[in-house]
């Protein structure tokens, strides 16, 4: 087996000891780059998106939920309407 | 490989199967909200025909036997009181006036009533019907707080002698809880309806009376009958309302019911000329108070207030329903009898002028034409329709049949059929709008023809259609497509579907410059026109309507030409309709609303789309879903209304079908053998096909997925062609 030291990189202290600090001034400096309009890539709409489709289905969820407690509110209110009328004419 | 969406595969090549993205938690569900939907509907408008009295016999009969009524009752007072199984019979003081009103209370006439009584510093005693205090309980609420008397008189006015008892104890117990919700208070008054004074009291309406009785009611007949229900005139009811001699009187008066001015009037003579006279004038309570204990109004608990209310408002809700579906039928009559002339008068000017020897597109179009055949596993019937149009009549035709992906052998089957002039391209599996879009890149020639692969063409198809190419505006070109397999009923209704919609509606948007969709089945396309509406897209179930639409927005006119025939085959089983067409039905909601913005653009997308979206919008989806309001109102009418009526009106209804689809056959001279099935369209197809648009709409509206359906083939109008 051959020498299994490895050995470690070199860093200069000049990177190792830097920290991060707050820029000294409030004004910019320099000026960044215009983008590169010509590459940047353009934001096709999806074509295949599909219109009217939730595919979360929390519209359908909600909408679900909502039509059931109408029904339920009707249904109870009929019940009532009507057993209120059967207690009279019993 | 398959059909893919937002970047997920959703299902096989064209294979696309129900809701997604999840299976609903149990299948019945849409039927259970269907059921409770019509449950509801069918209480209310059972609710609005019991207040408006369908259920109640109201006829006035003679006097029948009186063996039973008590001498004394018969020959007594109007207060009889048969509460606790007595039969004791009051008469009024003398110069004392009691005012009764029956019938109300009526929006118009109440208040006038109350003015003239409020005017004169005058109580009454008004015997409301339960069903009108329902609608109109702020009157009975304004009588009890000016100090008047409030008694029952039934809920809907029927004659109680007629009725078992348990509907007679509903009748009086119904009216109490709307007059306990209207104005907080119990009654112990009642007047029987169709009763006048005591002495024509028979056995039967004397068992009615100890019944009231046993229900803790007083019942109050009258003295004088002002008999201001006949409208005699001011003089006559003044007349007839004066008791005799000075002598007290329960005067009976009606507020309700009809035109009361000559009551109104009548009680402002009356009041004044009778106090001059000395007479007072007081409630029930106030005349026979003394003699007759417990006659003045209790409180109202919660419980009978709880039971008005739920009642007021059911009657309420039921009213409102039925106006509703009224107008909503009358505006479904309005729009059907407008869209029937309007169709009548475009297509017959339409075809006039197309038939006209006049009549030209101009020069002869003789350009090739590529013929493209989007195929997927369409074996059975694929022969057939490449040959049709191989051996078309146009000068170059080519055939190009865009397979995708299919596993049953169609692409060999074309191949085996040897024809030089048709070209079988595969491309890799991606739906409809896809192999079209393959197709068109391929395609060889500028003009272009789209053919379903189930469908046959006459031989002079292809040449018929692509001539109105020789005017360079007209981008695409639909055909005329029948239904090839009307052995079964269903495809005698489509058939009949198919004439009327390809002859009268096409003719009238050909004529509009907006027509919606040209079929899948036969549609004739400039190349340019396509790319200008940016190909076929995938983002909605009915490509050719979204294409459609995209090219008369990208500025090029979409015409109709009658003479290029092709038959297709239609679905032959109701399941298999009710998918095709649901997938239409939410293909052009979703064309529409890509489309959408048609509606505010300039130029000649503005022109579409202000003129044809509207069109659209409510004739081909807000007509057809307002149509279950005939059928409700129908079957309503075949139970509550006179039924003869409601006959007449239906066969009104089929009358104007049958003339329609009479013309539109006409108009394609087809024969006319098949309109048999029409009445029976009515019971079922009718039906189902709003019923499908119902479907379609709520899939929309929550978001639901729908795919592409492969239909089965049963290969028929395939076999007829060989």
């Amino acid at each position: 087996m051959g020498n299994r030291f490895v050995g470690r990189a070199r860093t200069t202290d000049l990177i190792r000891l830097d920290a991060p600090r707050p820029s000294g001034s409030s004004a910019a400096r320099g000026r960044a780059d215009m983008p590169d309009v010509a590459t940047r890539k353009i934001a096709l709409p999806d074509l295949t998106q599909a219109i009217f489709v939730d595919r979360s289905g929390r519209r359908g969820r909600r909408l679900r939920w909502i039509v059931y407690a109408v029904c339920a509110l009707v249904l109870v209110l009929l019940a009532l309407l009507w057993l209120s009328q059967v207690v009279e004419a019993g | 490989m398959g059909t893919w969406r937002e970047g997920q595969r959703i299902g096989d090549t064209q294979h696309i199967v129900l809701p997604e993205p999840r299976r609903p938690r149990f299948s019945g569900r849409r039927w259970i909200l269907a059921g409770i939907g019509t449950l509801v509907l069918a209480n209310l408008l059972a609710i609005g025909a019991y207040a408006n009295s369908r259920f109640a016999p109201d006829n006035e009969g003679e006097p029948g036997p009186r063996d039973t009524v008590p001498v004394a009752v018969r020959e007594g007072g109007p207060v009889v009181d048969a509460r606790g199984g007595k039969a004791a019979s009051h008469r009024i003081p003398d110069r004392t006036i009691v005012l009764t009103f029956d019938d109300g209370p009526d929006p118009q006439w109440t208040p006038k009533v109350l003015d003239v009584l409020h005017k004169h510093g005058v109580p009454a005693t008004f015997f409301v019907i339960g069903s009108q205090t329902s609608r109109h309980p702020e009157f009975v609420e304004r009588m009890v707080r000016e100090g008047h008397e409030v008694g029952a008189h039934t809920f809907t006015h029927p004659d109680l002698a007629g009725l078992p008892g348990w509907r007679q104890r509903l009748e009086l117990s119904q009216t109490r809880s709307a007059i306990a919700y209207a104005a907080g208070i119990t009654t112990p008054l009642v007047r029987l309806p169709y009763s006048s004074g005591v002495d024509s009291l028979d056995d039967e309406h004397w068992s009615v009376v100890r019944a009231a009785g046993a229900e803790d009611l007083v019942s109050v007949f009258d003295d004088t009958d002002s008999r201001d229900w006949a409208r005699p005139g001011v003089d006559a009811i003044v007349r007839s309302s004066t008791p005799e001699d000075g002598r007290g009187a329960v005067v009976l008066l009606h507020d309700a019911g009809g035109e009361r001015s000559q009551t109104v009037a009548a009680l402002d003579r009356f009041i004044p000329m009778m106090r001059e006279r000395g007479y007072r004038f007081t409630t029930v309570e106030g005349a026979f108070g003394a003699s007759t204990p417990g006659l003045a109004p209790g409180k109202a608990g919660a419980g009978d207030k709880v039971r008005g209310g739920l009642l007021v408002w059911a009657v309420k809700v039921a009213d409102g329903t039925g106006r509703l579906l009224w107008a909503l039928l009358l505006l479904v009559g309005v729009l059907t009898l407008a869209r029937t002339l309007v169709l009548f008068g475009f297509a017959v000017r339409h075809a006039r002028r197309r038939r006209a020897r006049t009549w030209s597109w101009g020069p002869s179009v003789d350009e090739p034409v590529t013929v493209i055949v989007p195929a997927y596993n369409e074996r059975k019937t694929i022969a057939a329709a490449v040959r049709s149009l191989a051996t078309g009549t146009h000068p170059g035709i080519e055939v190009l049949v865009v397979d995708d992906e299919s596993d049953d052998g169609t692409a060999e089957e074309v191949e085996s059929l040897g024809l030089p002039n048709v070209r079988v391209a595969r491309v890799p599996g991606g739906g409809k709008a896809a192999a079209l879009n393959a197709g068109v890149a391929l395609a060889a020639h500028d003009l272009l023809v789209m053919v379903d692969a189930d469908t046959v063409v006459t031989p002079d198809a292809i040449h018929k259609l692509v001539q109105p190419f020789a005017d360079p505006r007209v981008g695409a070109v639909a055909g005329n497509v029948k239904v090839g397999n009307k052995r079964r009923i269903i495809g005698t209704w489509q058939h009949i579907e198919y004439v009327i919609g390809f002859n009268l509606d096409r003719r009238l948007y050909d004529t509009l410059h907006c027509m919606p969709t040209i079929p899948g089945a036969l549609g004739g396309f400039r190349r340019q026109a396509i790319r200008d509406a940016g190909g076929l897209s995938r983002a909605t179930l009915a490509e050719d309507t979204d294409l459609t639409m995209a090219i008369h927005r990208a500025g090029w006119r979409v015409v109709y030409e009658e003479s290029a025939v092709a038959r297709t085959e239609a679905p032959n089983t109701l399941g298999q309709l009710w998918r095709q067409r649901y997938r239409w039905s939410y293909g052009t909601m979703q064309a529409m609303w890509r489309h959408r913005r048609a509606l505010v653009e300039q130029g000649p997308s503005g022109r579409f789309g202000r003129r044809g979206l509207p069109f659209i919008a409510l004739f081909s989806i807000a007509l057809p879903l307002l149509a279950p309001v005939l059928d409700i109102l129908a079957v309503y009418g075949l139970f509550f209304l006179d039924r003869v009526e409601a006959l007449i009106a239906w066969l009104a209804v089929l009358v104007i079908q049958v003339v329609t689809a009479i013309l539109a056959f006409r108009l394609d001279r087809e024969p006319l053998r098949p309109l048999w099935a029409l009445p029976l369209q009515q019971l079922v197809y009718r039906q189902v096909m709003y019923l499908v648009l119902v479907h379609a709409a709520a899939t929309a509206l929550t978001g639901g997925l729908l795919k592409w359906q492969h239909l089965r083939r049963s290969g028929e109008v395939a076999a007829e062609a060989t």
